[in-house]
């Protein structure tokens, strides 16, 4: 049956990194209480088109690699409320529509993998008591077929040495219930899972065209991690009449993540450009390593339109329990995962971008008013690429 | 891994600077946002959290969604 998805929520604090000290800002006009406006509205449409293989997947043959084809048209709006000068609410709705996602037997009860609507809300309020502290309360909903999401953060930015620094903390939980597939199609019922995560961060003037930032985040998941309907290529019993079927994909029931991000940002004013760089180390119990590095050049022509181009490479260690074919030996407790996801692999990301500022005064006047376009490739190492285009609108009023 | 955490943080301790607010116009630049675009960096970190096991740990939990949907 096909799935109708409620709307949705999830909350995001704004990333810290949000609350860099910006040499902007604009003071918000005095207002009085209760004067609610709408002060910004953003909109995206992206569509992504992806193609390749995966060992978890059961279109191919029963050793795999199986079909990872599928497309997604993802619709997305951001409005900004204020409320008065010391109140702001970022309200996101985020919708997908996928099909073919990866087809598997779950298909053979549902169609959730083969066309599936997924949507999200997410508000995100913004309280300044003061002119050096930001409180953000993160709230939201998501909803896709078979599973329902929600989450809730909060997060604190405290804004030092004359606002050429700041330090922040957030704190974020999500909880997840769907129903548990098997492989097969066959149903078991409700499972869930829920995520606790951490963060510290530090952002820094270095000089007058110049920004740094760095965060620290700590995530742990409990609960029925796996995808329930992935599966595994293994041997059959001896005895079987087939040499080989699908077993289902079993992970830990909880997984501590780490990850260190670095960031800087350098402006050219001799040449309108700004370059950044940025660099994210991450390690988990499961097993995983990963570095991940990226390169942004913006270069602006006139104050109005620029060009962005981009870079991002990602490698990463397996997990420790991953395999292509399960040995008839191997117990069925046992750990064991095909997901090329999860695999050991490289990740190339290029994406152009050209915007222009609908408003006379280009970038000086915030970069509010805008329409952009923009491409992007990802291509991995073991098998998969994605194609991503996307439009972009946005308006402040 | 520690060498290197130090190196960067004594890197930037070194690099501090007091900028008064009237100088920080090149701050101001859309471009100089940490996030600049936040509907794109919502899109393509969904895109890397469904495809990449290293996802997770940038200020928001992980979990929600089955994986497949981009």
């Amino acid at each position: 049956m096909r799935s109708t998805l409620a709307a949705i929520l999830l909350v995001t604090l704004t990333p810290l990194s949000n609350a860099a000290p910006r040499g902007d800002l604009a003071e918000p006009t005095a207002r009085a209480d209760g004067d609610w406006r709408i002060e910004s509205a953003r909109m995206r449409f992206s569509a992504f088109f992806q193609d390749g293989e995966g060992y978890q997947s059961q279109d191919g043959p029963v050793t795999g690699p199986g079909g990872e084809k599928l497309t997604v048209w993802q619709p997305n709006l951001e409005f900004t409320v204020r409320q008065d000068d010391h109140w702001r609410h970022d309200v996101a709705v985020s919708v997908d529509i996928v099909t073919a996602a990866s087809p598997d037997a779950v298909d053979a009860t549902s169609s959730s993998s083969r066309e599936n609507e997924a949507a999200s809300v997410e508000v995100t309020t913004h309280a300044t008591p003061t002119a050096h502290d930001l409180w953000a309360l993160r709230y939201g909903v998501h909803v896709e077929e078979h599973l329902y999401s929600g989450s809730v953060g909060v997060a604190y930015t405290r804004s030092v040495a004359d606002d050429n620094a700041s330090i922040g903390a957030s704190l974020n939980a999500v909880v997840d219930r769907y129903k548990e597939f098997l492989p097969d199609g066959t149903k078991h019922g409700w499972t869930g899972r829920s995520g606790l995560n951490g963060n510290v961060s530090l952002t820094q003037i270095l000089s007058r065209t110049t920004l740094g930032a760095l965060t620290y985040g700590v995530t742990l998941q409990q609960g029925t991690l796996q995808q329930t309907w992935n599966s595994v290529p293994a041997e059959s019993a001896a005895d079987a009449p087939k040499p080989f079927a699908r077993r289902r994909e079993l992970l830990p029931d909880h997984r501590w993540r780490h990850a260190f991000d670095g960031e800087v940002a350098q402006h050219i004013p001799l040449t309108a450009s700004t370059a950044r760089a940025g660099y994210r180390f991450y390690f988990d119990d499961f097993g995983v390593l990963a570095h991940t590095g990226s390169f942004t050049l913006y270069q602006y022509f006139g104050p109005r339109f620029y060009l962005r181009a981009a870079y991002r490479y990602h490698h990463q260690t397996g997990i420790d329990f991953f395999t292509t074919l399960v040995r008839r030996d191997v117990d069925a407790g046992r750990y064991v995962a095909a997901d090329s996801d999860l695999d050991a692999f490289g990740a190339h990301d290029v994406g152009l971008k050209a915007l222009y500022y609908l408003h006379p005064l280009g970038r000086l006047s915030g970069g509010l008013d805008y329409v952009d376009v923009s491409y992007s490739r990802y291509v991995r190492t073991n098998g998969l690429h994605v194609d991503v285009g996307a439009a972009g609108y946005g308006r402040s009023f | 891994m520690s060498r290197w955490c130090c190196a960067l943080l004594v890197l930037l301790a070194a690099g501090c600077a007091i900028v008064p607010q009237n100088r920080r116009q090149y701050l101001a630049d859309p471009t100089m946002q940490l996030v600049e675009a936040p509907l794109e960096a919502r899109a393509m970190n969904k895109l890397y959290v469904s495809r990449e096991a290293a996802a997770g740990g940038n200020a928001r939990a992980a979990g929600g969604g089955c994986g497949c949907s981009n």
